[in-house]
């Protein structure tokens, strides 16, 4: 009598192993390595009819999810989408009681398993990760509190002031310009020079209002002030950053970064501004 | 055999006639709030969590009383119990202050895997014995009344001693736990495995059942499938009504998972529920509530914040609850 772990192990190799069930149907030559220690009586006796349900209730439900989470990856691979996602099941498989945490390496399996497909995408990790960090965002367990924006009209308020930053907010350093890659693959147009190698900083992070996973490319200075502005500084120390980081007029980079400052509190990007330590 | 949980059973306050709480309906589920006596929630959709889950959960927590339906405890699983998982669910159920929670009789993980699937068990002594250690164990461990739910099931585990009623039985007894009996699965497996409903409700406890599912299914090839899909059919109700005739239930909640229909029908579905219910036991009407000020404060908010939908993820939910 197998033990109870012994049936658990074997039927779920049946399950979730393409291999297993095709070798379990033909019985043609040795059995995979993920049945070679099925106990006597399980592969003789089992109910392939309801091995091969199950099997397909599983796929078509990761399949589900992992469409949900990867449009575009999916839109890009087209008829390959649905054999790479079974081979990243079987490479990373699901280890997390959240159901669409399954999907959330993607973007790693493209970087070690992408082969042909990475050759010739070279920004599918990339593309992945944009597409999977948008649920990250919406669901990190993080509350966003938030304070007043305060006019910054006076040098008083400028030093004793330092904005907020989004908590949820993550700044991505791409190789590929992926903001362009996924508009057009929304829109059905062709890539083009889309693939070529374009470095993009883009944040991205939760709206305190919406909810909703934000996307904004950033330049290379507003991404140094928000890295500034994480460390604490206040608006007039964030001042003499901007104005340090530009050889033109001194003057403008400050009309300029209040400007910044003003776009960023109305994307959400600050969400209020508190006393400076 | 004397039990500990019937005596449990009996303090735990009656809800009434429920719905599942799903992101797709939550609007109208709130707006509906009136007509809806207590949702059923599945935790891994909220288990440190924040965001539009957080907040989804937290208006509903205004309007109703809230009840946990697990779908990934994997209480039959030979791997460890996840004191990840426990502890966070704790959490979860503390904060909430659920009266009682609930999962399934299956397994959903082994090596570390997770399936994402409800899968059966060999109805065998030793996965009796198996179960029965646990659910004692996550029983004491979140502090309040476990409910298991019997689940709908298309294969026999190979190694099976004794009938699935009988399982379920000395599963419950073993381990003195609840029953949250779900009739349509009762009738889907009479289905697929061919065995008279009725006689499976007379092998099990059914005293112990403190909340009912009604739901409906698909019949797809040789298979009827629980999808959670579709309307009720008039056997379930039938069944329905059998267990109200033999015991007193706190809870009965009508699952729906995906192919929503108007939400009218949803709320007709309810009343056909409390229709059945109210000769054999008005009590779950009674149950129904008014609505408090705070609630119905809360219930503008939503109104005037109806939640979009999100464009990638799905809520875990049993695909064969």
């Amino acid at each position: 009598m197998p033990s109870l772990r012994e049936i658990e192990q074997t039927v779920a190799a049946l399950w979730l192993n393409k291999e297993a069930r095709t070798w379990l149907v033909k019985r043609k030559g040795e059995p995979p390595e993920c049945l070679k220690n099925a106990p006597p009586g399980i592969l003789e006796t089992v109910d392939k009819k309801g091995v091969s349900l199950y099997a397909d209730l599983m796929n078509y439900g990761h399949q589900d999810v992992m469409s949900s989470i990867y449009p575009y990856c999916q839109k890009l691979l087209g008829k390959r989408w649905e054999s790479t996602v079974d081979d990243y099941l079987l490479q990373f498989p699901p280890d997390h009681y959240n159901f669409n945490r399954l999907c959330h390496r993607l973007s790693e399996y493209f970087t070690t398993y992408g082969g042909t497909l990475t050759d010739k995408f070279p920004f599918l990790p990339e593309l992945a990760d944009y597409e999977w960090i948008e649920l990250e965002k919406m669901e990190q367990d993080v509350a966003i509190k938030t304070a007043p924006h305060k006019e910054l009209d006076d040098l008083g308020q400028l030093a004793s002031l330092r904005p907020l930053v989004n908590p949820t907010l993550t700044v991505r350093d791409y190789r590929f310009n992926i903001l362009e890659i996924a508009a057009r693959l929304e829109e059905g147009k062709r890539l083009g020079k889309a693939v070529q190698p374009e470095r993009t900083f883009v944040a991205i992070y939760r709206h305190p209002g919406s909810h909703h996973c934000r996307y904004v490319e950033l330049g290379e200075s507003a991404t140094a002030i928000i890295d500034a502005a994480r460390g604490g500084l206040s608006y007039q120390q964030l001042i003499a950053h901007a104005v340090a980081a530009i050889s033109g007029d001194p003057q403008q980079a400050v009309v300029d970064f209040l400007e910044l400052v003003e776009q960023f509190q109305e994307l959400g990007i600050f969400v209020g501004s508190q006393e400076a330590a | 055999m004397s039990s500990g949980f019937l005596n449990i059973k009996k303090s735990l306050p009656t809800l009434g006639v429920g719905l599942g709480l799903r992101r797709e309906i939550a609007g109208e589920t709130f707006e509906n709030s009136d007509s809806i006596d207590w949702l059923e929630f599945v935790p891994e959709n909220y288990m440190r969590l924040g965001g539009m889950a957080a907040e989804r959960l937290e208006t509903a927590q205004a309007l109703f009383p809230l009840v946990s339906h697990g779908v990934n405890l994997s209480i039959g699983s030979t791997d460890d119990l996840s004191k990840d998982y426990l502890k966070s669910l704790k959490e979860l159920l503390d904060r909430l202050n659920a009266p009682w929670w609930s999962d399934h009789l299956c397994f959903t993980s082994i090596d570390k895997k997770y399936m994402h699937d409800l899968l059966p068990l060999p109805f065998t002594r030793e996965a009796v014995k198996h179960l029965a250690q646990r659910i004692k164990r996550v029983q004491d461990y979140i502090e309040r009344p476990f409910l298991i739910e019997n689940i709908s099931y298309y294969m026999n585990m190979p190694g099976c001693q004794m009938s699935d009623g009988q399982f379920l039985a000395e599963v419950v007894e073993s381990a003195d736990c609840g029953i949250l009996l779900d009739v349509n699965n009762v009738y889907v497996n009479s289905m697929n495995h061919q065995f008279d409903p009725i006689d499976y409700l007379r092998e099990i406890p059914v005293d112990r059942t403190v909340q009912m599912h009604v739901a409906g299914h698909k019949r797809i090839g040789d298979y009827v499938i629980d999808t959670h899909g579709a309307a009720l059919i008039e056997p379930v109700y039938q069944l329905l009504q059998y267990v109200l005739s033999k015991t007193k239930v706190q809870a009965v909640l009508l699952e729906r998972d995906q192919n929503f229909p108007e939400f009218s029908e949803l709320l007709a579905e309810l009343n056909q529920i409390r229709a059945i219910a109210q000769p054999v036991q008005p009590e779950l009407i009674a149950a129904r509530r008014a609505p408090t000020p705070a609630a119905k404060l809360n219930k503008r908010r939503e109104e005037r914040q109806p939640q979009p939908q999100t464009k990638g993820g799905r809520d875990l939910r049993a695909l064969s609850a």
